[in-house]
């Protein structure tokens, strides 16, 4: 299987621009890292693909990463903030602990996808796609029911924080 | 001061040696009358030679100076799009750089195009400043692309502040009833495993598939936006797909989206 070749880890580094990390992508992808303890900020990542990485204890601030495809990616412990995510395609990937403030995943496609203890503050979650995605809520995990309004069902389980509708169209 | 490049050295030194009034076609199809010529190693510099008096001596001007003053803006050399796409942005020169295969597609070969528009076509209409990447040049050269193959027509990328809500690559006058289009730019085997993909050729192919369906849906009734699915065409570029493997991506693309509808391919050979 891919994930078990041998990864890259990198750890309590901070990526201030697209230079820094570009030494890491091959074929217009990031594969097969983890990045522990590590800062991202200013970056504008358009459309890259990022296959089986981690992000463990790391924080996300002021960055884009519209129409990236992460495939069997883990994100855990996150900060996640000012992040462009629209059009960004997850499949495969799990959210353990993330919390997301003033970031925008309007139109971003969720595939087989799991968001264990992770909240959304001030997010635009508009125009998502939620197949077979799951919540963690109450000990069990719940199956998103309408593919369409992710939202809905972030807000009925009490995942999203707060919702600052002026933030969110201002974004 | 023009330079041009000779194809036939051999008819050019009989009209000299004839005393015949000659004139040059450029590139741009401009004729000049040739007053004085220089001819090294097959190029050709002819104009006033007063035009000159700023350049070395030409006597001793080798081939390669030539090219370089040829390159210098006096007369520029015009370049093709995907010349034009590696100047523009680094990040595509050096994909293309490692995609070292044949010539991906003819449309690479193309003079026929305004710089000034693939400029504007390439620039990330969603960036704080005028950034261009891999992908924002990969959409506005098959976006050309597509444009001169009369797949669509007027081209242009979608403006501010609508570009931010409805997030489709550009807004086009048609073909009835397409007001939109979106660019898919698969890749073949070879690429998915160079980027440790968990997926195979064929379930990369349906999840695309998948994706421009609901692409087509989601941005419907919106400012600017489509007013229905049937209004946005989905082009999906297959010049990173290897010749053996297109009609598989194709296949496999068609099967996700469920649909031919407002889905076409462009560099299928």
């Amino acid at each position: 299987m891919n994930e078990n070749k041998n990864r890259l880890i990198i750890s309590n580094q901070t990526f201030a621009n697209e230079i820094d990390l570009d030494k890491y992508v091959e074929w217009d992808a990031l594969s097969l890292i983890d990045f522990v303890g590590c800062r991202f900020k200013e970056i504008d990542f358009l459309g890259k693909t990022i296959n089986f990485c981690i992000f463990k204890n790391s924080e996300f601030n002021d960055l884009s990463f519209r129409k990236c495809q992460f495939g069997k990616s883990l994100f855990e412990n996150c900060q996640i903030t000012n992040l462009d995510l629209t059009r960004a395609e997850f499949s495969n990937c799990r959210f353990l602990k993330c919390r997301f403030t003033n970031c925008n995943l309007s139109a971003s496609d969720f595939w087989t996808c799991e968001f264990f203890e992770t909240t959304f503050s001030n997010t635009n979650l508009k125009s998502i796609i939620a197949e077979d995605v799951k919540l963690w809520k109450s000990n069990k995990w719940i199956k998103v029911q309408d593919k369409f309004n992710l939202e809905k069902s972030l807000k009925d389980m009490n995942l999203i924080i707060s919702t600052d509708q002026d933030d969110i169209d201002n974004f | 001061m023009y330079i041009g490049f000779l194809n036939d050295r051999k008819k050019l030194k009989s009209l000299i040696q004839e005393k015949k009034t000659i004139f040059v076609e450029t590139r741009k199809g401009q004729k000049r009358k040739l007053v004085s010529t220089i001819v090294l190693g097959g190029a050709l510099i002819f104009g006033p030679l007063k035009a000159c008096a700023n350049l070395p001596d030409s006597n001793k001007m080798s081939y390669e100076t030539l090219i370089d003053f040829n390159r210098g803006g006096f007369s520029p050399r015009p370049i093709n799009m995907e010349t034009f796409g590696r100047q523009l942005s680094q990040e595509y020169n050096d994909y293309q750089k490692d995609f070292n295969s044949p010539p991906l597609s003819n449309r690479f070969d193309t003079i026929k195009f305004s710089q000034q528009r693939f400029r504007e076509l390439a620039k990330d209409p969603n960036a704080r400043t005028e950034v261009y990447h891999k992908k924002t040049v990969d959409e506005a050269r098959s976006a050309l692309h597509a444009e001169m193959l009369g797949i669509v027509n007027e081209v242009k990328r979608i403006p501010q502040p609508y570009c931010k809500s409805v997030d489709l690559d550009f807004s086009i006058s048609g073909p009835t009833p397409f007001t939109h289009l979106d660019l898919k730019h698969p890749v073949g085997s070879s690429i998915l495993k160079k980027q440790n993909s968990p997926y195979t050729l064929k379930e990369a192919s349906r999840n695309m598939g998948k994706s421009v369906v609901n692409q087509k849906q989601r941005f419907c009734g919106l400012e600017k936006g489509p007013v229905s699915s049937k209004n946005v065409l989905h082009v999906v570029d297959l010049c990173y797909v290897p010749k053996n493997e297109k009609e598989i991506v194709k296949n496999f693309c068609l099967e996700g989206a469920s649909s031919s509808e407002g889905i076409l391919f462009i560099n299928t050979k």
